[in-house]
């Protein structure tokens, strides 16, 4: 009987093994892919000097640092009265954060479409009184990566919110403390690690956001032609081709271990985990 | 008891993913010939397609996409048995990679400024250079793309020094293929686009189109050849596109039949 458990323990172990190894191969082959291409392909470090490369990198960069800034400043307090309240339909509340997490961005370009379109909701009569489209401008682009990747950060702050222990809040307020100032060196110094993580979250997906920005924003380069944009871009044209696209992608490789780096040593309770 | 019960629900749990797997590989008529068209051919390619299928035995899958995107794609190796470009260069980059040879001209079709149907800021190529309109036109490479721009430099002398510079300076997007330039017009987001003659038909009364001077602008020639390895049904379509019906159904939507 023993004996039948501890092989059936060997063969368990060598399943967990194996399906563990096959999942890492797959996440590492297409690095190799790309790093094996840069290899053989002179014109990747070539093309990751031009003027479209560096133009798109620097669109990216501040386009999806204030997304995630404008998530910080208004989600924060969405994200807390969430983890606070118990009104009915809260529930439905956190449906609608959640919502654009689970629809493919492609939807939320054409929801914004819609809505700040030159014809939509807001963007129709938003013309015809002050002349202002948004469409094809960079503050589209901000848009879309708001509207895509902020719920990444509300969901995060809202369960990093919810586990603060209440006990401690109390405490302060009975110690004369503003409920700001609560807030500020309670809640969210206990949160810290929950915030950090939502804000990394929400600025890698605010940097990969294609689907939206292509349909809301258009594409061209130096004005709302992004990274994700522009290696689509390069893989369907002849001149930049699958070496331009490489070339990118690396460049963003780089950015995003760059970020997870920084993002483990700010916080040294989660590399432990 | 228990044990039956849950073995049953795993059983149906197997046979609905069996039937599942059979829904989605199809009905087993042997593998169909795939067909890498350009997008301004993604309604008259499906037609050819359906009537190609009701007289052979083989049936054909359509992948539509800028014929430079599509060419690339073939270079890197996607699996396809015909390319049809909508125009020459890219056809150049498949059979500069062996994959093609001898193609066929087997239409041509017109080039257009597009405006949405209640704008009347624009009414004709010469107004493109004119100050605030939102241009849309294709990346340079794929080939409405390329077509739009030649006209706007083979314009730049005619109609003055700066037109080509003010028009240019005009483009908000630079879009994937001609049918994503055909939407944003259709929207309302572009003041203006440039587009195959074609698509501005399928668009209807959505848009208005100016047809691009052709002393500006030549005919788009369209040209089509099987690709390395492809099975014998792949020539037949080809010949089917440029046989008398073939080029009976692209008069049909608006192309100047070529081949014959």
């Amino acid at each position: 009987m023993e004996l039948r458990s501890a092989r059936a323990d060997v063969i368990a172990l060598s399943v967990v093994v194996v399906l563990g190894a096959l999942f890492a191969l797959y996440f590492v082959l297409p690095l190799a892919g790309l790093g094996a291409r840069a290899a053989s392909d002179g014109e990747v470090w070539e093309l990751a000097s031009s003027e479209a490369v560096r133009s798109a990198l620097v669109l990216s960069l501040w386009t999806s640092t204030l997304s995630t800034v404008l998530a910080i400043v208004l989600g924060t307090p969405v994200a807390y009265w969430l983890a606070r309240t118990n009104v009915r339909g809260r529930t439905a509340l956190d449906a609608l954060v959640d919502l654009p997490i689970v629809l493919p961005p492609t939807v939320a370009g054409v929801a914004l479409l819609t809505a700040f379109g030159g014809q939509g909701l807001i963007g129709g009569p938003l013309a015809e009184a002050t002349g202002i489209r948004l469409t094809f401008t960079a503050a589209a682009v901000v848009m879309a990566q708001f509207l895509v990747a902020a719920p990444f950060y509300v969901r995060a702050a809202r369960s990093g919110f919810a586990a603060v222990d209440q006990q401690f809040e109390r405490v302060a307020y009975t110690l004369g403390a503003s409920r700001v100032e609560t807030f500020l060196r309670i809640t969210v110094p206990q949160a810290r690690g929950a915030l950090l993580a939502g804000v990394v979250l929400c600025w890698a997906r605010a940097l990969g956001e294609l689907g939206a920005t292509l349909i809301f924003a258009g594409s061209l380069e130096g004005r709302t032609r992004t990274m994700p944009l522009a290696i689509i871009d390069a893989f369907e044209r002849t001149s930049l081709g699958l070496s331009g696209a490489v070339s990118m992608s690396l460049i963003l490789l780089v950015v995003a271990f760059v970020v997870l780096v920084v993002f483990r040593l700010a916080t040294p309770g989660t590399s432990s985990r | 008891m228990r044990t039956t019960g849950r073995r049953g629900r795993g059983l149906l749990l197997v046979a609905l993913l069996g039937a599942l797997l059979g829904f989605a590989c199809g009905p087993d008529d042997g593998d169909p010939i795939v067909v890498s068209a350009a997008s301004s051919l993604t309604d008259v390619f499906t037609e050819l397609a359906e009537a190609f299928e009701a007289e052979h035995e083989s049936t054909v899958a359509l992948n539509f996409g800028a014929s430079s995107a599509l060419a690339v794609q073939l270079a890197e190796g996607a699996p396809a048995h015909v390319f049809a470009s909508a125009n020459v260069q890219q056809m150049a980059v498949v059979v500069g990679a062996d994959l093609a040879e001898d193609p066929a001209v087997f239409a041509q079709n017109e080039i257009v400024v597009v405006t949405p149907a209640d704008r009347g800021l624009i009414e004709g190529f010469e107004d493109l250079s004119s100050d605030g309109v939102r241009l849309v036109l294709a990346g340079p490479d794929v080939p409405i793309g390329a077509y739009a721009r030649e006209a706007i430099a083979a314009a730049n002398e005619a109609l003055g020094g700066e037109f080509e510079e003010r028009v240019l300076a005009n483009v908000v997007s630079e879009e994937a293929n001609v049918r994503a330039v055909l939407t944003k017009v259709e929207l309302g987001e572009a003041d203006a686009g440039i587009v195959y003659a074609t698509d501005a038909a399928v668009a209807g009364d959505a848009v208005e189109a100016y047809r691009v001077p052709s002393e500006f602008a030549p005919p788009a020639e369209y040209v089509i050849a099987p690709l390395a390895d492809a099975p014998d049904a792949a020539q037949a379509f080809v010949e089917f596109v440029l046989s008398e019906e073939g080029q009976a159904i692209l008069e049909r939507h608006g192309f100047t039949p070529a081949g014959g």
